[in-house]
This record gives C-alpha cells, structure tokens and sequence, in this order.
C-alpha cells in the first residue's frame, strides 16, 4: 500500500498530552480504594534453595495485618503456575525458591510500613542447594536442576520443518531449530568460513513507574486494576490459575508509566488477588523500584555464527548457536528464544542456513519480553559479524551490506512476506547523515582515534498471526469514543488510534477520546507489544470506524429518503449534492429522549499460513538503520560517542513526533547497553540492582550529535502504517561495535564496552 | 523523637497548617493528605527526579524530604503552574515538542525546567543536558526534551 | 551536640545521606537539625586562603564568585558534580561526614591539602589536616580550610567515572611547585590520597617532563585499588597512573 497522499501531514499534540503536563494523568500507581490495604512482598535471599518451613503465625498476630500468603495457598489453587507457552512460575513459591528476589511470602496491611514489618516477623527455613548462575553452570555435567520434573505448558507452535522443544535438556526450557538447505554443505564449498562469538548482556526495563496492581474480589467477582501491558491475557490468565470464568474477571488498565515489556504476561497480579481473597479486603501491592528490577530483564546470551561468504563478499549460509539465559522463569522465554532464532540472518540474503537457538534456565532474575524481542541479540551478533567478513575481505563494510542486502519484494526466509521497506535507502540515508564517506583515518599513533560504524537491524512486526477487535461509538452529538485495548504505555496508542478513527469519520481529532480500558467493556486486544498497536489494533479500529459510518450513512440515508451511496459524511454532517444535513437534529428528531449512539464494530486477524516458518507471515518489516562516529582513547579504552544517527520506517506517520520519540527512546537504550547499562551478579547475587548503583542513560550521557530519521514507504496499517516502536533498539551496538573497529583496529564482541574490556582488546592486537 | 511537628507551608500559592509526624516526607503529605498526585514516586531513593517539586524554587525530591523541613517554605507542584487553565510556557512547549511519552517522569521533568529557566533564561544545550541529570526518562531519549527547553526558553525571551 | 551523643541520634545537614540511610533500614530515633544553625555557611577569604563553612551547599561552592576567582578549577567542575538537585541540598561538610569513597568534596579537600576543623565536646576548635582526620561521631565538622589562589593548582580527571576520580593539588610559592598530592575516589573503600614526590622545587613548565615517572612512582607506592563489578584492581592501578601523568603534564 503506498499511500503517498497520507492525510496525516498535519502534525498533532498528542491527546494524552494536556494530562501527562498538568500532572493529571492517573496511572495505576494513582489508583486508591475505599478500605484499600496495602502488600509487601518476602524476597528470597537464596539462589536456590528448598523451603523447608515457613512460620508466619508472629506476623499474623501483628496489629494491622489482615492477610499472609504463602506458597500453602498457592498450591492450593486449580493452577498456580504462569508463563507463555511454557509455565513454571508459581503465584508464589512453592517448594522452591530459584533467584536471590523470588517471591516467597505476601503480607497485606493496614499500611506499608506494617506490612514492612510484618514481613521481618515471617520465619522461614531454607535448605540451601547448589546454585548455578551461568549459562555454562548449568549446562555443565551434574549441574543442580531448577526443576527436577517437568512443567506444564507446550513448546511454541512452529511452521513444518521447524523445530520446537520443551525441555529438551536439562535446565534447558525450550530450544528452536531452522534449516534451510544443507548449511553445512554449503559451508564446505564456500571461499571463506568465519566463526566468531558474541555475549550479550542482561539489563533492566527501568520504567519509572514500578509495577503495581490493586485487586478486589467481591464473592465471584475478581477485580483488578493492573500496569499490565496485556490486560485480556491476565484475564485468561487469572481465569485459568483461579478456575473462575473469565466474565467474573474485570481488568482496568490506566496511563502505564513505562513498560517495554517488563509489563507483559502475568507477573504478580495472581499473587495479589490471592491476599485480597484472603484478606476480605481490596490489596494494593506497588514494587519498589529495586524490586522490578528483581522481577525481570532482558535476556543475555551467547551467540556463535559461523558464516560462509564467497571471495567476492557473497554471503553463503549461516550456522548459528544462540544460547539465551532465560533466568530462574519461563516468562517470555520460549517466544524470545524463537525470535531470536530467527531473526539472525539479518536483512540478507542467504542459499543456506541453519539455526540452533535455546533458553538455559539459571538462578537468576527470569527474563523475559524487552523491546526488539531476541531482535537485540540477534543484531548485535549478525551486524557485527557483517562488518567484521567486510573488513577481513578487505570489503567497505557499506559495500558489503550493499551486495547482499534483500531487495524490495525478496521473502525475509522462504515462505515468509517479503521486505517491505527500502534497506538501501535507508542506509544511504545513515550514510549521508554521518559523513561517512568523509571520514578520515585516524593516525596511528595519536592517544585518541576516531571512527565511523554502520549497522542496519531488522526484525519482524506486528505479532504473528495476531488479531484484534475494537469498538467506535459515536455520540448524538457526534463526539466519538475509541474503545480497544492497546495499553498506552508512552508510545502514543491513545492519539494514533484516535486519529485512525477521526480521519476515517472526517471528525476533527479532538473530538475523538480513547476510551478507558476494561475488559468488561473494552473489545479483546491480544497484547501491548511487538509493535502491533498502529497497524493490528489501528486496523481493528478503522474497521470499526468504517462500521459506524456506514450505520450512520443507513440512517441519515432512511430519514432523507435517498441511497447511502449518494451521501458523504463530514464533520457530523451529512452532504448530498449540495446540501448538506446536520446529523444532531436529525437524531434528536427520530429518537427523541437521550438521543442514539452508533457502534461499529471491527476485527482483524493476520492469517496463519502453513508455508511460513512461523506459522504466519510477517505482517510488515521492522528494520532500523545506525550510523555511528566514536572517539577512543587508546590508553584508556574509553569510547564515546560523538555522533549517532538511528532510522527506521513508519509505513505512514500517523503522529510524527511520536515515531521520532519511538526511534530515539529505543535507540539511547541500546546505547546505554552498549556503554555501560548492565545488571550484574556476583555468582547468585545482584550487584547492582538498586536505583543508585543500576547506571541508566541521563541527559549528559547523550552523544554530542544525536538524530534520528524516519522513512515512510508504507506498510499495511490505515493509510499505509507501520508500527516503530522496537526499530530503534536493533543494530545499535553493532554500529558502535563497528566504528571502534574503524576507529583503533580491533574487535570487541562483549557488550558493555566498557572502557577495560576496550582496552583489553587493544592490547591483545598489540 | 517527638510525635508530631506543626508546621506552615504554602503549597502552589495557598498556605497551609499542617501536623505531621516527624518521619512523614513531603511526596506523601502531597499524594496523601493533599491529594496532589501529580508528583510521582519512581525510585524512592532520590536519584530518578521523577518527584521532584519546588521548594522556595529550588528543586527537591519530594520523597527524601522530610515535612518537617518545610516550615515557612513554598512548594511548587505540577498542579500549580497553569493558570486558569492556561498552560504554562514550559508545559506548552513539552506539548508542543513531544518532550514526554509515558509522562511519569514529566511532572517533575517540567518542574525541574521551571528551576532551569529561572536560573538560566537562555541556556544552550550542554547546560540543559547538564541541569537535566537530575531527571531520569526512559521513554523520550531526552533530545525532545532538551529542545522543548529551548523553545520554551525563546517564548519566555519573548 | 549532646542530643547527638546517643546511639540512636544522628546529625543532619542537607538530609540526602541521612534519608537514603534511614530507608536502607538505619534506625534513628533522634535527628539533629543542623539546617538552620547559623554562621556554618559562609564562604570567606582567611589568612591562609578559603574558610568555608560545613553547611555550604555545592551550589553556592559552584556558582560562588570567591570560588569561581581564588579556586577556578573547583568552580569549573563544580557544575558536573552530582546533579542540581543534590547540589542545592547537599552539603559539603554532609559531603564529607558520609565518608563515601566516590564523594568529590571529600577527595577536592585532600588534594588541596585542606583542613577540617572541628567543634569538640569543651566548645574548642580542633583543627587537623583532611588527611588525617578520621569520621567519629563525637565532633562537629564546622568549617574546612583550602588553599588557594597562586598558592594551589587543582587538576581534576573524572573521565572514568564511576571508576575512578582524580584530582591533583601542587602546591605553590614563588611561581614553583613545592609540593603537591594526588586524591582519589571510587578506587578504594574511601578517598585516599598520597602525597607527589617533590624533592626540589620544580618550575612548573617542567613538570610534563617529569610527569612519567612521578605518575609510575606515585601509583607502584598505593594500596591495591578495588576490583568490582565496574573494573579490576589492575584497571584501576593503570588508570590512576595515567590519569596522574596527564594530570602533571596538562
């Protein structure tokens, strides 16, 4: 779809706006109920150990304290246990605790600080067990087992040809496998085969607003009011864990301060609803900050790809092995293993390839959903490797990028949609903006070197097979209410969406309002993530709106005594020829009393498709073009960046300073990661897992250049959109990876790049 | 210790008598007993500025100041900067700008930008990036913000 | 300074480290009010260069204009320590009660080779050399002399934060470099400084010359540096002898 004469040119103050500036957004943070009691959560202060007995009667007793839960209560609900595909983690622990932080115990009191309290006077008794808390600890021959049977769930449902396994191994939780042709054959014939391995780091989503969850349960109703970003999948979530029917469960989702994915899939939410149940009254439990960085990460990982390329600089075929640790938890693990996986080869063409990709299962923090989904990890290893054969076949890593980039049109993989953006484009823009070509080689001998690095990442978008539904009322008086259940979690749901129905209604945009989110109400959205909200629920709800048009046409068609075709709909009128008829009267004269309201309705669903490899095709393209200029102190190993340029394709902007904002938050945390963002461990302890010692991005840490661009080359949402949230997050530590190499000579395949491990590198080439 | 502490404070131009415990810190005096719940709680430590308010125009993390502290002072909240309804220079060029996405850190962000341009009525961008340390985003990469500050500082010149 | 005698009690300044103790579990049950003590937060020129009081916030110590003339490389760096907020609050005598290895006010006070003067339980003044005196609980840091002006040269390097700070105090007279020391946070479990090897005075154009092999000489005389999860012990003993050469020859 190209369209070119996009309606959206007129740029837009966000709708969420006028709240977020004046302090008047209500988040679920804000959220305050009439007899409210408020949790605290008991944390394990072992890697992993057996819970041998846990006395709770002293905190019980304490005056204030209306509810203790534990792992007893747990056990005895129909399900206790949470993950996708794959479900291993219990409301709260049970037999086991298997991370410095698991959830071992829940008070509910009068206030926090009691609960504080409370929690101190709860006695429990650990056998402590052997920990292992590396991907090689745990792999390793006789490694302690997190868990001795196996769990509930099923591998992750896999296109014909893939592999797809369930704890294959031991203290592996799930392992992903694709082929194509015979990549070991063609490694054999091919000019040059290069092994090379890469580590990936472990970070913190870090949003600002903690997670938080209130819950109230009335006799069979459970209520929730939830910083989940997937309000209908806790639903059938808590459904299945309490053995309550889905329509007893009502969940409200409010303005999210942050998610990018540390809010997806069930977290503690049943954990709360279990002390409201108990307590007889409704619980608030708000984490602290410290907390949510117990509760989730993004997974690190190791990352050998052995690739053939041709002399020319024609690249062959791919042996991949990904190791991914997943952390104490399945969480998100058994998705993140099959995108990661899959994503590895890039935006390039290939005759071969063959894939390994599997989670590893350690006493640490789980890890789960973060922006760019495997993506990250996949284009820090894949866009380094790219740069590292360019340069080792004497290549200029763009012409290299050049001669094998997928054209317009080409499948991402046989049996799967093909590339919707312009990459070359793209890249000469990064080119362009850099100064690439300018650049001049650093002397060999100076303390400080500088250099230039190229990246282009790529990732699928929209979901996979995903779907959609959304409701668009309109008012007598012609004012509209958007009701779907895209969580406005910063990236700009409410405005974009509310803009899709304005432009499909001829409204002007104010007088459209994204409605609140109940589940009660709201039309199911399968989930605030993967960048579908602009195309998959923004098609929903253009389809909905396109509903409520044509009902509105019908009417005004039956009172005018004419066809529907002959009428147009603008600005609450309708015009027929020359006349035109305001719709307020004409409702208020045939209905009388409160007036009518028109409800359209719309869904949409992407279908599967058993000829792609993930069971569907991909609904649009992701890719993300870096351009990266670095200055290195040789003695020192310091990097810092001085300029950095991020693209990505919106499709069609909808709102343009919110696809900027997209692209450039997303890219300054991957740049943070790449520099210094990391949480690390001491063996099974935390490092720096408080607010003052987990170093995030600040204002000063920006590169002294900073920008973005975006490409518009359409894409399948309403009026050619695309979704852009992720993009910036993909290719960005490879360029920089790849301009230290420009810069001084030498390789550094393990993020952080800190100044050390720079340094080491420079003197190892020496 | 003892058990409470009078004390009178203005609060967005309205005084205010208020009994506090000692240990009460002002984030909660402002969400509790005021129902201001413009100021955020991030990280409850003092180092994200997501509750940062005004305190006789100085910026202070409303989670690490003690009530006690405010006797005789002035407090400026998120709540008191647009008047009538109309917005206030740096709350208009956020908008203006995109300078806010999820919005938890905006609050204090803006507040934190009002202390700036009082200080330094045309600051150039290694000022503002400088000043702005004291205010986490995750969300916006900070270069929005840092030209909303600069648009809001040409209006306020103006 | 009697209500602050009992286990339970605790002076505070600008608050920031008595709040991040107290929600970190410290139990107080007695907090002494320093805020509003007056006289403890001038800034004033003495005999022997500053006098500036305990209770000076970073900010006045940043935008003061004394500072700004008499300890210029103070006043420049000033605006990058922390940020504004702990700046207006924070106080320099707080700064150096806490007893952080990574504070800057603390490590600025030992390279200049400052003094802390402290008010004893008999209403006297004991005044001892930064360097020397240990954070006890039963005196009240009052005020901190610094040289300044021709008398001193501040060097700051904090490019490796969090890793490691430095900065660099040559002492002055007659336009030579009679002496000097060399302070250091965020590389052992509190500041520490070491004193610069000068055994004549140096025509300060020469020091680059000499700048190697004080650097080496200084650094292979320090206590093994903190490995943790921000660099090795070996980083940081490299580091603090680069930083140092740059520092003499800059």
């Amino acid at each position: 779809m190209d369209g070119s004469a996009s309606p959206f040119r007129a740029p837009v103050l966000a709708l969420d706006g006028p709240d977020k500036v004046t302090g008047a957004a209500r988040y679920t943070f804000d959220v305050i109920l009439p007899g409210m009691l408020h949790a605290k959560v008991l944390r394990s202060p072992h890697p992993h150990a057996r819970v041998r007995s846990i006395k709770t009667s002293r905190a019980e007793a304490l005056p204030g304290v209306a509810a203790v839960v534990t792992g007893a209560d747990a056990a005895r609900l129909p399900d206790p246990y949470y993950g996708v595909a794959i479900r291993d983690q219990p409301v709260v622990a049970i037999d086991k605790v298997r991370y410095v932080g698991d959830m071992i115990a829940a008070v509910a009191a009068s206030d926090e600080e009691t609960a504080y309290r409370a929690l101190s006077l709860i006695n429990v008794q650990y056998e402590k067990l052997q920990a292992v808390t590396t991907i090689d600890e745990a792999l390793a021959e006789g490694a302690p087992l997190l868990f001795e049977t196996p769990v509930a769930g099923e591998p992750v449902k896999l296109g014909e040809g893939l592999i797809s396994l369930k704890e294959p191994r031991p203290n592996v939780l799930c392992e992903f496998g694709y082929t194509h042709s015979d990549a070991d054959a063609v490694l054999a014939q091919s000019d040059h085969v290069f092994e090379d391995r890469f580590h990936f780091s472990r970070i913190n989503h870090f949003h600002l607003e903690p997670h938080v969850n209130i819950a109230r349960v009335t006799g069979e109703q459970i209520e929730l009011w939830s910083c989940n970003q997937d309000p209908f999948v806790l639903r059938s979530d808590i459904a299945r864990i309490f053995g309550r029917p889905a329509n007893n469960i009502r969940v409200h989702a409010r303005y999210v301060g942050g998610g990018f994915g540390g809010k997806s899939f069930c977290k503690m939410e049943p954990l709360v609803v279990l002390l409201a149940m108990k307590a007889g009254r409704p619980v608030r439990l708000c984490l602290s900050l410290d907390e949510s960085l117990l509760t989730l990460t993004k997974h690190a990982g190791k990352l050998v790809l052995k690739t053939g390329v041709t002399k020319d600089g024609r690249l062959t075929a791919r042996k991949s092995e990904i190791q991914l640790d997943g952390g104490a938890y399945s969480d998100a693990s058994a998705l993140t293993v099959v995108k990661a996986g899959y994503r590895i080869t890039g935006p390039y063409s290939w005759d071969a390839i063959a894939t390994r990709a599997y989670a590893v299962r350690t006493n640490t923090v789980p890890a789960g959903s973060f922006r760019g989904f495997g993506g990250t990890q996949a284009s820090f290893a894949s866009e380094s490797q790219i740069d590292m054969i360019a340069r080792r076949l004497g290549i200029d890593p763009y012409d290299f990028r050049r001669r094998n980039l997928l054209g317009l049109g080409e499948p991402f993989r046989p049996g799967d949609s093909g590339i919707d953006s312009d990459l070359e484009g793209g890249l000469d823009e990064v080119v362009k903006r850099l100064g690439y070509r300018q650049r001049v080689r650093s002397s060999a001998q100076g303390v400080k070197a500088r250099g230039m690095g190229l990246g282009i990442g790529i990732k699928d978008g929209g979901g996979t097979g995903n779907h959609a539904q959304a409701l668009v009322k309109l008012l007598p008086s012609g004012r509209a209410i958007v009701s779907a259940a895209a969580v406005e979690i910063g990236q700009g749901a409410t405005t974009t969406l509310s803009r899709i129905a304005a432009e499909t209604l001829n409204l002007p945009l104010d007088w459209v309002r994204y409605g609140a989110i109940d589940t009660d109400s709201t039309p199911l959205d399968n989930g605030t993530h993967a960048s579908c909200g602009t195309v998959v629920t923004g098609i929903a709800v253009m389809r909905a709106a396109t509903d409520t048009r044509e009902q509105v046409l019908a009417f005004a068609a039956e009172r005018l005594g004419c066809k529907a075709d002959e009428l147009t709909l603008d600005n609450w009128t309708v015009r027929r020829g020359n006349y035109v008829h305001p719709l307020e009267p004409m409702i208020a004269k045939h209905f009388g009393g409160a007036g009518f309201e028109f409800i359209g309705r719309g869904m949409v669903k992407v279908p599967n498709d058993p000829k792609a490899p993930l069971t569907a095709a991909a609904l649009f393209w992701m890719p993300s073009w870096i351009g990266a200029e670095v200055e290195v102190d040789r003695e020192t190993g310091k990097v810092q960046v001085l300029h950095l340029v991020v693209g990505a394709d919106s499709g069609r902007s909808v709102n343009a300073l919110a696809c900027r904002g997209q692209i450039e938050g997303a890219a300054l945390q991957a740049f943070g990661q790449s520099l210094f963002e990391e949480l690390r461990y001491n063996g099974g302890e935390p490092a720096n897992a408080t607010p003052l010692t987990y170093r995030v991005p600040l204002a000063g840490d920006l590169p002294e250049r900073y920008e973005s661009f975006v490409l518009e080359q359409g894409g399948p949402g309403p009026f050619g959109t695309k979704g852009i949230g992720e993009s910036g997050m993909l290719g960005v530590a490879a360029a920089i990876a790849n301009a230290i190499e420009d810069a001084v000579g030498v390789r550094v395949t393990q993020i952080p790049f800190s100044p050390e491990r720079v340094l080491a590198a420079i003197e190892a080439a020496r | 210790m003892t058990d409470t502490v009078e004390i009178a404070v203005t609060i967005n131009g309205r005084g205010h008598r208020l009994v506090v415990s000692p240990r009460r810190v002002l984030a909660d005096v402002l969400r509790e007993d005021l129902q201001l719940l413009g100021c955020k709680i991030g990280c409850d430590q003092a180092v994200c500025g997501a509750c940062t308010v005004l305190v006789d125009d100085v910026p202070v993390t409303a989670c690490t100041t003690f009530a006690f502290e405010l006797d005789g002072k002035a407090v400026t909240t998120i709540e008191g900067l647009a008047e009538g309804g109309r917005l206030d220079p740096v709350q208009r060029a956020f908008l203006e700008h995109g300078a806010f996405q999820c919005g938890f850190c905006t609050p204090g962000m803006i507040l934190s930008v009002k202390a700036l341009l009082a200080r330094h009525p045309e600051p150039d961008e290694a000022l503002i990036r400088q000043w702005l340390n004291a205010n986490i985003c995750r969300c916006t990469g900070y270069q929005m913000i840092v030209e909303a500050v600069r648009a809001a500082a040409r209006t306020s010149a103006s | 300074m009697k209500a602050a005698s009992g286990p339970g009690a605790v002076y505070m300044a600008g608050g920031i480290d008595v709040a991040n103790r107290m929600k970190s579990g410290l139990p107080v049950t007695d907090v002494v009010h320093l805020g509003r003590v007056a006289g403890l937060d001038k800034i004033a020129e003495a005999e022997d260069g500053l006098l500036l009081g305990a209770l000076v916030t970073h900010d006045q110590l940043a935008t003061s204009p004394l500072v700004r003339s008499r300890l210029p490389a103070l006043a420049q760096t000033w605006p990058d320590v922390a940020n504004i907020r702990i700046r207006c609050k924070g106080t320099i005598g707080g700064n150096i009660m806490a007893g952080e290895p990574a504070y800057d006010f603390a490590i600025a006070v030992l390279a200049a080779g400052g003094r802390l003067h402290f008010l004893i339980a008999d209403g006297s003044i004991r005044i001892v050399s930064a360097a020397q005196a240990g954070v006890t609980r039963d005196v009240l840091l009052t005020a901190i002399s610094m040289p300044s002006g021709s008398a001193l040269k501040l060097v700051f390097d904090r490019s490796l934060r969090p890793i490691v700070t430095l900065v660099m105090g040559l002492d002055f007279a007659d336009g030579r470099v009679t002496g000097g020391r060399v302070a250091l946070g965020g590389a052992y479990a509190t500041p520490l400084a070491a004193s610069l090897p000068f055994h004549e005075p140096l025509p300060p154009g020469e020091l680059a010359h000499h700048a190697e092999r004080i650097a080496e000489e200084v650094t292979a005389g320090l206590p093994t540096p903190l490995g943790d999860h921000h660099a090795t012990s070996a980083y940081r003993r490299r580091m603090i002898a680069i930083l140092l050469r740059r520092c003499l020859s800059a």
